[in-house]
C-alpha cells in the first residue's frame, strides 16, 4: 500500500533528530531513546496513528534497503544498520509483545510524498 | 529544475505591450463604425492594416504572460483599425502594428531558445545527479560550481544571445562532467580497494605508512580535481600502489576479487539469502560455503581461487533460486505429504540435469493439481498466521462496518480452527477463504483512492455509472469479482477528471458569450454531443472533441484569456496563503484579501486584460507582505524572548538591557510599526521591524547567550549558538562534516552543518518554539511537575518566513572496510558536501533535564522517585528540574537550493 512519508517521518524524526541523538555517541547506549520513544508512542495515540505507525517500522525493519535512510533525518548521521536497530529497539519498547514480520511478509508499503488528504483517501475504505 | 519564470517580470518588453494595449484600449474610439460601402476612404487600410495583425501569430513557445500580453495588444489594435477615422491615426496604428509584429518575432526567437535552454539545463542537472556521489571532496566543489554558473548563465538570461550563452555553457558542462564521472568511477574503487588492501594484506606494523601514504595521494588528487584536472588527479591517485608497503603486483591482483565481493553484497546477496534460507538439497551448504571463499580471498590473499569459488556458489544461487521461491510457499509439515516429496525429489534431479526451469515447473504442476488442493489448502492454513497477519492488520484498520466486523470474525475463528491439535482445517477453510477474498480489498481501497479526488471534485462524476457493477459485486461481499469490475473501469473515471474538467471550463467560456449569439448557440450544441459521448463510456474522446472547439479560432481567444486567468489566479492565491499565514495580525491581512476578492470579480466579469495587469501588480504586494510577515514574527518574538529571559531570571534584566533601548521604548516602536501594517504599509512596516532588531542587536546578542549559558549548566544541552551560531566560519562547518569536531568544540558527527545569519533569528526561533509548546501545554517555564506527568521531549519546525542560514550538507560518507567482516562500510563522516543557503526553517527541540539527586542525574520520573525516596524517606511532591532546549538549527532536509524552496 502506499504509505504517508512524511507522517510517519513526524514519528521518526523524533528518534533520529531527539534526545538521544544529541548524545555523542548515540548508538552506545540506546536506552538513552526511551524518553524519546515515549514520545513517539504518545503521538502517535494522540494521532490515532498507532497501526500505520507499527506497520511502517516493521516494513522499514524487514526491508531497509535502500529506504530507510529517507528517515535518517538531519544530525546524527545514522547508517542504514543503525537505523535498523534503532528502529527495531523502538518497535519492541512500544510493542513488546509484537513480533517483526519475517523477510517476505512484511506489509508491501511504498513510501511516498503526499497531502494528508491523500492519505486520507488512501484509508478511505467507503464504496 | 528552475520554474517557468514570470513573462511580465523577467522580460521589459512584454511588460511594455502589457501596458500599450491597455494604453491602446484607451484611445478615443468612435461608437460607429463608418461603412463600408459609401464612406470609407480608408477601408483598404482597414484590409491591409487587419491583414497584417492576422499575419502576427503567437506560438506556444511563447510564455503563457507575453502571449495573453501580446493576443490582447492585437485584439486592442484591430478593434482600433475597425474604428478610426483619421489618416493620422491610422499611421500611428500602422507603426503599432509593425513594432508589435517585430517585438513578437524576437520574443518568439526569445522563446524558442529559452526552450532549448532549460532543456540543456535539464540535461545539465542530471548529469552532475549521476556524477556527484562518486566524487571526491574536490571533484564534488568544482563541478557543483560549476553547476551554479551554468544555471546562472540560464536564470538571468533575457536576450537569445543570452540562452545561446547558457547553452554553450551546458554543452561545456556535460563534456567536464563526463571527465569528472570517469575519475568518479576511478576513484569509488580505488578509495574502497586501498581501504581493503591495506587492512587486509599489509603488515600491522606497515598499516600507518600506507594509510598515509593513502591519504597524501587523495589530498593530491583533491587539489587537483578542486581545479577540474581529473586526468591529473587520476594519476595521483595511481601513485599510492608504487610507494612501500604496498607491492603493486599484489594489489592490482587483489582488485578483480574485491570487485566480486562488491558485486555479491550489491547485485546477488537477496537471491542469495532466498535460496540459502530454503529447504533446496544442499542449500543449507551455502552460507558456509561463502564464509570459506572469503576467508581464501581476506585472509589467504589467495584471490584466484576465491573468485572462482564465489562463482561456484552464484552459479548453484542462479540454478536453484527459482525452485526455492516455489518451496518457500510451503512449511516443514508438507515434508508428509507424499505427492509433494515427490515433486521436490523430482525437481531436484531437474536441476542436476541442468534443467531450473523443469524442476520450478514440477512444483508449479504440483500445485495445479486439483488432487493436492487439500493439502496445499492445510499449508496455507497453517502459515496464515506469519503469511496474512500484516495484511489483515492493515485491512482492519482501513475497514469500518459490516466489512470490518466480517473481516475481524473471520480471522478470529481462522485463529480458532488452526489453534485445535491437530488444526481443524475443515472449520478453517471458509475463514481462510474469506479472509483471501476480503485481501482484495486493498487493492480496491488503492484504486478507489486513486479515483476519489475526482468524485469528491465532481460528485456529477458517479451518475456516469461507470462504478455501478463494482459496487453490486461489492455489497454482495464478492471482492475478487469487484476487483474485477473495478479494474477496468479506473481509467475510465480518472479520465473524466479531465473532461469534467474541460465541460467546465467550457461552460464558463459559454457563461462568457453574449446570450443568444450564434457562438454561444455552436458551443451549446458541442457540449450537448460531447456529454453524450462521455456518458456512452468515451470521456477521453469527450474532452477531445470539447478542446478541439476549445482551441478553435472561434473561442481560442476567449479559452485562453480564461485558462491564464485561472492558472494566474490560483498561483497567486497560493502565494498569497502564505503571506496569511505568516502574518500574526488580522489588521494586516484585510488589504491583501481585499485586493485578491476585487481581482477575481474581474475575473469572473471577464474582464482578463485588467485582471492581468492587477494580478501583477498584486505579486509585488504579496511580496512586499511576505518580507513584513517576516519581520514583523521576528520581532515580536524577540521583543517576546527578552521578556521571558527576564522573567524567568530577574537579575538578567540589568544585563539584558544594559546598552540598549528600555523595554517600554522597544515596545512602544513595535507598536508603532504594527499600526504601519495595519494601515497597510507593509513597506514601512518591515523597515520598522527592521530597524527595531537594528539597535537591539547588543541585547539580542546578551540574551541569546544569557540562554545558552543557562542550558549549559551541568547538562549536555547549551550547544546551539556554539555549533550554529552567526560567528561559526564555513572552514568549521565543513570540518564537522569530514571529522565530527564540532564548532566549539567537542565530537559530533552530523549530516548537515549550519548556521544561523543572525542571532535574532536564534532567539526568534527558540522563542516560536517555546509558544508553539505553550499552545500544546507545556509552559517551558516550568522548574516543577506532577510525579505522574513523565515529561518527554517535543520538537518543532519553526517557519522563519524568511531566509535565516546557511549549510554544508553531507553527500558522500567515508569508506571503511571491517576486516574482521570483511565487509565494506560507510563511517559516520563525509567525503563530500553541497553548500546551500536561504534555508528559512530552524528546527527546535525541548528537553525535561532532572535536577540532580547527589550528582546523579535521574533517567525518568520513575528513576527521580526512585533516587530521591532513598535520599529523603519519602516521596517526592514534585518532580525538580527544567525544560532546556536541547537543539536548534536551521533545517536543510528537503531543500532545493536551486528552486531555493523545501520541496519535500
Amino acid at each position: 500500500m502506499r504509505m504517508h512519508r512524511d507522517m510517519i517521518r513526524k514519528y521518526t524524526r523524533k528518534l533520529t533528530q531527539g534526545a538521544g541523538a544529541s548524545a555523542p555517541d548515540p548508538m552506545s547506549d540506546l536506552s538513552r531513546f526511551d524518553l524519546d520513544i515515549l514520545g513517539v508512542q504518545r503521538a502517535a495515540e494522540a494521532d490515532g496513528n498507532t497501526d500505520w505507525l507499527r506497520l511502517s517500522l516493521d516494513a522499514l525493519i524487514t526491508d531497509p534497503t535502500g529506504r530507510i535512510n529517507i528517515f535518517a533525518g538531519q544530525g546524527y548521521p545514522f547508517s542504514d544498520a543503525q537505523l535498523v536497530e534503532l528502529f527495531t529497539y523502538a518497535f519492541h519498547k512500544i510493542w513488546p509483545d509484537a513480533m517483526l514480520s519475517e523477510p517476505g511478509n512484511e506489509l508491501v508499503m511504498e513510501f511516498e510524498r503526499m497531502t494528508d488528504e491523500e492519505w486520507a483517501d488512501q484509508i478511505d475504505s467507503s464504496m | 529544475m528552475a520554474r517557468n519564470p514570470d513573462a511580465l517580470s523577467k522580460y521589459p518588453k512584454i511588460q511594455e505591450w502589457a501596458a500599450k494595449f491597455y494604453e491602446v484600449k484607451a484611445w478615443q474610439m468612435s461608437n460607429t463604425p463608418p461603412d463600408p460601402a459609401e464612406s470609407d476612404p480608408l477601408a483598404g487600410r482597414r484590409v491591409t492594416a487587419r491583414s497584417e495583425i492576422d499575419k502576427i501569430a503567437l506560438g506556444k513557445t511563447l510564455l503563457s504572460g507575453s502571449r495573453r500580453a501580446f493576443a490582447s495588444a492585437k485584439a486592442a489594435l484591430a478593434r482600433k483599425v475597425a474604428t478610426i477615422s483619421d489618416a493620422a491615426t491610422f499611421d500611428e496604428v500602422d507603426g503599432e502594428i509593425a513594432k508589435l509584429a517585430v517585438d513578437v518575432a524576437a520574443q518568439t526567437e526569445i522563446a524558442s531558445a529559452r526552450i532549448i535552454s532549460e532543456q540543456s539545463m535539464q540535461q545539465v542537472q542530471a548529469k552532475f545527479d549521476s556524477v556527484r556521489k562518486s566524487l571526491d571532496e574536490g571533484g564534488y566543489v568544482y563541478l557543483q560550481a560549476k553547476l551554479s554558473d551554468v544555471m546562472a548563465l540560464h536564470r538571468e538570461a533575457e536576450s537569445k544571445s543570452d540562452y545561446d550563452t547558457a547553452q554553450d555553457g551546458a554543452a561545456a558542462f556535460i563534456m567536464k562532467a563526463a571527465q569528472a564521472e570517469a575519475f568518479g568511477d576511478f576513484y569509488s574503487k580505488w578509495r574502497q580497494d586501498t581501504l581493503a588492501f591495506t587492512e587486509m594484506a599489509v603488515p600491522d606494523v606497515q598499516k600507518a605508512t600506507a594509510l598515509g601514504n593513502r591519504s597524501t595521494c587523495k589530498a593530491a588528487a583533491n587539489a587537483e580535481t578542486r581545479q577540474g584536472k581529473f586526468t591529473e588527479a587520476q594519476a595521483e591517485l595511481v601513485k599510492f600502489a608504487k610507494q612501500a608497503p604496498i607491492v603493486e603486483a599484489d594489489f592490482q591482483d587483489a582488485r578483480p576479487y574485491f570487485a566480486k565481493v562488491k558485486e555479491f553484497e550489491n547485485e546477488h546477496r537477496v537471491t542469495f539469502s532466498v535460496v540459502a534460507s530454503s529447504d533446496v538439497k544442499d542449500a543449507n551448504k551455502l552460507k558456509r560455503g561463502y564464509k570459506a571463499a572469503r576467508k581464501l580471498g581476506d585472509v589467504d590473499h589467495k584471490y584466484v581461487e576465491a573468485i572462482a569459488a564465489i562463482d561456484v556458489l552464484l552459479l548453484f544461487v542462479t540454478a536453484n533460486y527459482d525452485l526455492a521461491v516455489e518451496i518457500n510457499k510451503y512449511d516443514k509439515m508438507m515434508l508428509r505429504n507424499e505427492p509433494y516429496r515427490n515433486a521436490k525429489r523430482d525437481a531436484e534431479a531437474r536441476i542436476k540435469a541442468g534443467d531450473p526451469a523443469g524442476a520450478a515447473q514440477l512444483l508449479r504442476d504440483f500445485a495445479e493439481d486439483a488432487g493436492n488442493t487439500a493439502a496445499i489448502d492445510a499449508c496455507n492454513i497453517r502459515v496464515s498466521e506469519r503469511a496474512l497477519s500484516r495484511e489483515y492488520d492493515a485491512l482492519s484498520a482501513i475497514l469500518t462496518g459490516t466489512e470490518k466486523s466480517a473481516l475481524d470474525d473471520a480471522w478470529t475463528d481462522l485463529g480458532a480452527a488452526r489453534s485445535q491439535n491437530p488444526p481443524d482445517y475443515a472449520t478453517a477453510k471458509p475463514h481462510y477463504d474469506k479472509i483471501v477474498d476480503m485481501t482484495n480489498l486493498s487493492e480496491i481501497i488503492s484504486l478507489m483512492a486513486e479515483i476519489r479526488p475526482v468524485r469528491g471534485k465532481y460528485p456529477a462524476a458517479d451518475g456516469y455509472g461507470f462504478l455501478n457493477s463494482y459496487q453490486t459485486s461489492r455489497s454482495a461481499g464478492r471482492f475478487a469479482e469487484a476487483l474485477q469490475h473495478l479494474k477496468p473501469v479506473v481509467p475510465k473515471v480518472k479520465a473524466l477528471a479531465g473532461y469534467l474538467d474541460v465541460l467546465a471550463f467550457a461552460n464558463q467560456v459559454l457563461s462568457k458569450l453574449p446570450g443568444g449569439s450564434a457562438l454561444a448557440a455552436g458551443l451549446t450544441t458541442e457540449i450537448t454531443q460531447a456529454e453524450v459521448k462521455a456518458r456512452g463510456g468515451n470521456p477521453d474522446g469527450a474532452q477531445t472533441d470539447l478542446d478541439a472547439v476549445l482551441t478553435g479560432t472561434d473561442y481560442a481567444e476567449l479559452a485562453e484569456q480564461q485558462r491564464d486567468y485561472e492558472i494566474r489566479y490560483d498561483a497567486l492565491k497560493k502565494r498569497q496563503n502564505r503571506a496569511l499565514r505568516l502574518m500574526i495580525i488580522n489588521e494586516a491581512k484585510t488589504p491583501l484579501v481585499t485586493a485578491l476578492t476585487s481581482i477575481r470579480s474581474l475575473g469572473s466579469s471577464g474582464a482578463y486584460d485588467e485582471a492581468l495587469l492587477q494580478m501583477h501588480a498584486h505579486g509585488h504586494r504579496i511580496e512586499e507582505a511576505l518580507a513584513y510577515a517576516a519581520a514583523h514574527k521576528q520581532a515580536k518574538m524577540v521583543i517576546d524572548a527578552l521578556k521571558r529571559a527576564v522573567a524567568q531570571d530577574p537579575t538578567r534584566e540589568a544585563v539584558i538591557f544594559a546598552g540598549g533601548p528600555s523595554k517600554s521604548d522597544l515596545e512602544s516602536d513595535y507598536g508603532k510599526a504594527e499600526a504601519k501594517a495595519k494601515s497597510g504599509d507593509y513597506d514601512q512596516a518591515r523597515a520598522d521591524f527592521d530597524a527595531l532588531i537594528l539597535v537591539s542587536k547588543t541585547m539580542i546578542d546578551a540574551c541569546a547567550q544569557a540562554y545558552e549559558d543557562a542550558d549549559a549548566v551541568g547538562s549536555n544541552a547549551g550547544h546551539s549558538l556554539k555549533r550554529h551560531g552567526d560567528h561559526v566560519s564555513d572552514d568549521a562547518l565543513i570540518l564537522r562534516l569530514k571529522d565530527g569536531s564540532a564548532p566549539g568544540g567537542g565530537h559530533s558527527p552530523t549530516s548537515a552543518s549550519s548556521k544561523f545569519k543572525s542571532r535574532a533569528d536564534w532567539l526568534a526561533g527558540r522563542e516560536a518554539a517555546a509558544e508553539m509548546a505553550m499552545q500544546a501545554g507545556i509552559d517551558i517555564n516550568e522548574t516543577e511537575l506532577d510525579p505522574g506527568n513523565q515529561p518527554t521531549p517535543h520538537d518543532y519546525e519553526i517557519d522563519h518566513g524568511k531566509p535565516i542560514d546557511e549549510a554544508f550538507v553531507g553527500v558522500s560518507k567515508q569508506a571503511k572496510f571491517d576486516p574482521n567482516t570483511g565487509e565494506f562500510g560507510t563511517t559516520e563522516y563525509y567525503d563530500t558536501y553541497e553548500k546551500m543557503s536561504d534555508l528559512t526553517r530552524s528546527y527546535v527541540l525541548f528537553v525535561w533535564e532532572y535536577e540532580k539527586i547527589d550528582g546523579a542525574t535521574p533517567e525518568d520520573n520513575a528513576d527521580y522517585i526512585s533516587k530521591y525516596t532513598a535520599k529523603n524517606g519519602a516521596a517526592p511532591a514534585k518532580i525538580a528540574g527544567r525544560w532546556v532546549m536541547m537543539q536548534q538549527y536551521p533545517v536543510a532536509e528537503g531543500w532545493d537550493d536551486e528552486l531555493k524552496a523545501y520541496v519535500k
